[in-house]
């Protein structure tokens, strides 16, 4: 999981990256800080309340959120049962970059349950 | 332009010609000005009327005497404030008059800076709505001039602007910290301990409040201010009595107050900042048609820090949207501050079954669903027009 998100890393405008669990779990994180998991246990809070709200009015599946604030951008985008958050500058385009890296941890999670004996 | 007109080249001559003529025009529309001016003096001076300063004004202005226009136009403002013309011609001239001052200050710093000179141009930048260049300015001012009180007060005002919009703590201990220097710095200018104490019976630190007035009047006991903030606190502490209290109960924890302030969105018990959020939601409401005839919107509506929603024709009530828009905004407030990743200006939520766009403006937050997942951004940018003063009000008054 690290080396999918290694491809993020040094893209143009993303300051960091992490892919957590709903639960605010850090799976793994570029580059790899403390403040991660704080930002990871905050997105999770985000999600759980919203969840039911958006459930009842069809807003599903959630595609992405993103926070803009003064200093950029928080975008978060389900994959599977993780998340993948980008921290990112408020201009540049992250979606080809964040789709790469979406279908990635895709295959990762694939490969990751095909390994898991039955 | 002197080269261009030595060294004419193919396509330019027309251009050249144009600007000589508008610059005749413009010497010959001066000339009159200049000529007539003292007559447009005396008329104002012998009888006062709106269309008087609003001629001397307007011949001031186009002859750049910026600062007398500026005088002119403050006396009119003064008797004639309900004139609209008069009204429009104070706030040209101000901001002419600002944007003079601020070009002065500029270059008052570059050849010989003073903390008096970062303040002109702070103030100046305040006028022309430059809050960015304003912070800067005495940021520098802080960094070069450390022990400049008024440096201190200034930045304490800024920073009490901020606060009052985004309710942020940090900007709250901002402004403690820069009011209790400057009061350090400058002992006999009572303006920051009183600024001070007011600020802080705003978040409800009245006892707080009551020392730093207390203090004050040991050093003035006649000062009307103090003496008149003293009695209201008196009132509010008497409402809220704790006789066991010990000591150390009896302080105000303002940093839990101010944390507190800051993660439910509102100065509860302040009924000023009460009356700012509605009349900023009322403001807010007369863009709603706007917003959904340039968007095709499903719904759009504006929500209160306190959680309350509405749109023009009065208050949404609790359902899965509400819930939903007050319940994001909220947990996405709290994340954005305490993640460190500033101020939140907008959030955008999209899914398979539609889409969510909010911003903050100020205080409030206007909210637009849509029922496609891809038109997020296209409110974003709607929204986005709405905070910069690019979308046009319908206006209708909630409720009406």
């Amino acid at each position: 999981m690290k080396e999918v998100l290694q491809k993020l890393d040094g893209a143009p405008g993303v300051h960091s990256a992490l892919v957590m669990s709903s639960d605010g779990v850090v799976v793994a994180s570029v580059p790899n800080h403390h403040d991660q998991a704080r930002v990871a246990a905050f997105l999770s809070a985000v999600l759980v309340s919203v969840e039911k709200s958006t459930e009842k009015l069809g807003l599903v599946p959630l595609q992405r959120l993103t926070l803009t604030t003064a200093r950029g951008r928080l975008v978060l985008m389900p994959i599977g049962e993780l998340a993948l958050a980008v921290i990112a500058d408020a201009e540049t385009d992250l979606t080809p970059v964040l789709t790469e890296v979406a279908g990635l941890t895709r295959r990762v999670l694939r490969q990751t349950r095909l390994d898991v004996p039955a | 332009m002197r080269v261009a007109a030595e060294h004419p080249e193919a396509g330019s001559a027309p251009s050249t010609l144009s600007e000589e003529n508008r610059n005749a025009v413009g010497l010959l529309s001066r000339a009159s000005d200049r000529l007539l001016l003292p007559r447009k003096i005396a008329r104002w001076k012998k009888e006062p009327s709106p269309e008087a300063v609003c001629e001397l004004v307007q011949s001031l202005l186009r002859l750049g005497e910026v600062e007398e226009a500026w005088s002119f136009a403050r006396q009119g403002y003064a008797r004639f404030k309900d004139h609209e013309l008069v009204r429009e011609l104070w706030r040209i001239a101000g901001r002419a008059h600002a944007e003079q001052g601020l070009k002065t200050a500029a270059a008052e710093i570059e050849s010989h800076p003073t903390a008096g000179a970062f303040l002109k141009l702070a103030r100046c930048a305040v006028l022309l709505r430059d809050a960015e260049t304003a912070f800067r300015a005495l940021e520098e001012c802080l960094q070069r001039f450390p022990t400049s009180a008024s440096a201190h007060a200034a930045f304490a005002e800024l920073i009490e602007q901020r606060w009052l919009r985004e309710l942020a703590a940090v900007d709250g201990r901002a402004v403690i910290t820069h009011l209790r220097k400057a009061w350090r710095l400058d002992g006999a200018d009572f303006a920051s301990p009183l600024r001070l104490a007011t600020f802080l019976a705003r978040i409800g630190a009245h006892r707080d409040a009551l020392a730093v007035v207390d203090e004050v009047l040991q050093l003035d006991e006649q000062h009307a201010d103090a003496v008149a903030l003293r009695e209201t606190l008196a009132k509010a502490m008497t409402a809220e009595p704790d006789p066991n209290a010990t000591e150390e109960e009896a302080r105000d924890d303002v940093d839990a107050l101010l944390r507190q302030i800051e993660e439910q969105g509102r100065v509860v018990g302040d009924p000023t900042d009460e009356m700012r959020v509605a009349r900023e939601g009322e403001r807010l409401c007369g863009y709603l048609p706007a917003l959904r005839a340039r968007t095709g919107c499903e719904r759009a509506f504006v929500l209160e820090p306190k959680g309350t929603v509405y749109d023009e024709n009065g208050g949404l009530g609790v359902n899965p949207l509400t819930s939903l828009a007050t319940n994001l905004l909220r947990s996405s407030l709290i994340t954005a501050r305490r993640a460190d990743l500033g101020p939140l200006d907008a959030i955008s939520l999209e899914t398979g079954g539609g889409s969510l766009a909010m911003r903050l403006l100020q205080r409030c937050a206007v909210a637009l669903l849509f029922d496609t997942p891809d038109s997020a951004s296209e409110g974003q940018s709607a929204l986005l027009d709405l905070a910069e003063g690019r979308l046009a009000a319908a206006a209708p008054r909630r409720g009406a």
